[in-house]
């Protein structure tokens, strides 16, 4: 019993960094993904007997934090958004360093914030993490049509950005 | 021809039908601005992961470390138990964010009243609104051998769901099994009716199940997704947490329980004796 709790726990510890980009993903936000996350993490200990032998965990907590995010954080997203003004004096990037592809990352992190929360959840599970569409739709909740529509959007903005910045140089 | 980005991006993925895909390949081999959007498109994949990677570069919160070590851990549960009693709540984390929802009172009067075994179930119908047909018959109450409810809860390991036989397939699924700190044994049951759902714990007593705490969560499988509000899920889980002796059962132990017919009366006749 212990040892299957410890095996859970190390389970957890590993997934956490993939956990934690998912939140940030679906929140845009880092402090509320690390609330998320941690609210995440008590749930999947709570609910741990749910999970089942040889299903992918990462999906299983990605469809735990997913759902918490709607339920409890999301009503309370416009009294953070005054909090988050001063995450923004933090430098969260060294405003010298640049991609590889010469591009700031601030830049891109500025229109993926200004997307809708599953766009942005969606281009991370299929762009980032290499789910496939039917994967990524089980965890999202959604028909895969939806998946698709939704990272073209993602998509297509960003490479917006991508190709006026290139006009520009 | 023009290809719309929706199409493009499927290509990039490999998704697109044979003739779709054929079409698209085409087009980009003729239109040069199509081409360039195209590989934009995989420049914007890279993007995107890198600005989710820059979380990495963030530290752990020490709460989350601590959670997630093992003797932390442990000295954490310890103390969420002693605050447990102290104020019935048990998630730490949303403690100071939870928002208190407006029927609160009603609701935590209604559960609280159905706490208590041999108490009877005084749990006010007016909190769950009216489900179908297959809840109201067979997810409500004392649950009795010969009930698919029954069979569910005596038989069905966690996470197995009982479809209903009533048009518009009503569904029930085990998703917790404990052990009280009295040597009882508790499951909870999320039941989806077509328009309304509901979370209720039974614990089995003697040879029947009796309901502990029900709460209504919106949605049904007529939505096909169903986010349960965590406000409604907290009461039954604060009544969890009352209840609750350490851990949920691993799926071994469930297992074992359910093999022994659920059977805690070696455990009563034990305490019987000890108090002889």
């Amino acid at each position: 019993m212990e040892k299957i709790l410890q095996d859970f726990q190390d389970g957890l510890i590993a997934a956490l960094p993939r956990l934690r980009r998912f939140a940030y993903a679906l929140t845009g936000s880092m402090a509320d993904a690390d609330d998320l996350t941690q609210a995440t993490v008590e749930r999947a200990l709570l609910k741990r007997s749910m999970l089942r032998e040889g299903s992918n965990p990462d999906g299983w907590l990605f469809k735990i934090c997913r759902n918490i995010w709607i339920d409890e954080i999301r009503r309370k997203t416009a009294r953070r958004e005054v909090a988050e003004t001063s995450e923004k004096d933090e430098p969260m990037v060294d405003g010298n360093k640049v991609m590889e592809d010469r591009l700031e990352v601030a830049r891109i992190e500025e229109v993926l914030k200004s997307m809708p929360d599953d766009q942005r959840a969606v281009i991370f599970l299929v762009a980032a993490e290499g789910y496939t569409y039917r994967e990524a739709a089980e965890i999202m909740g959604c028909p895969t049509g939806t998946i698709m529509s939704k990272l073209a959007r993602a998509r297509g903005r960003i490479t917006d950005i991508l190709l006026s910045k290139e006009a520009k140089s | 021809m023009t290809v719309t980005d929706e199409k493009l991006s499927a290509y990039l993925d490999g998704m697109l039908e044979p003739e779709d895909a054929a079409r698209t390949a085409q087009a980009l081999l003729s239109d040069p601005s199509l081409r360039a959007r195209f590989n934009a498109m995989k420049v914007a994949d890279k993007a995107a992961a890198t600005v989710f990677g820059e979380i990495d570069k963030r530290p752990v919160p020490e709460a989350l470390r601590n959670l997630l070590d093992r003797e932390g851990n442990s000295a954490r549960r310890q103390e969420s138990r002693s605050e447990t009693q102290r104020n019935g709540l048990s998630f730490a984390v949303f403690r100071e964010r939870l928002k208190v929802p407006r029927n609160f009172a009603a609701l935590a009067a209604s559960i609280a009243l159905a706490i208590g075994f041999g108490a009877g179930i005084t749990l006010d119908r007016g909190q769950i609104a009216p489900p179908d047909r297959f809840l109201t018959a067979q997810g409500v109450g004392v649950i009795e051998p010969g009930n698919p409810m029954f069979e569910l809860l005596q038989n069905a390991p966690s996470g197995q769901t009982l479809v209903g036989k009533e048009p518009g397939g009503a569904k029930a699924t085990v998703v917790l099994t404990f052990k009280t700190k009295d040597g009882r044994y508790c499951r909870e049951v999320e039941m989806q009716g077509t328009v309304e759902g509901l979370r209720t714990l039974f614990c089995k007593q003697e040879d029947q199940w009796r309901m502990v705490a029900s709460i209504a969560v919106p949605g049904g499988t007529a939505h096909g997704y169903t986010p349960a509000t965590t406000e409604n899920l907290q009461v039954i889980e604060n009544v969890i947490s009352r209840l609750i002796d350490g851990a949920p059962l691993s799926r071994a132990s469930e297992t074992d329980a359910i093999k022994n017919g659920w059977d805690t009366q070696k455990f009563v006749d034990e305490l019987k004796g000890h108090h002889r």
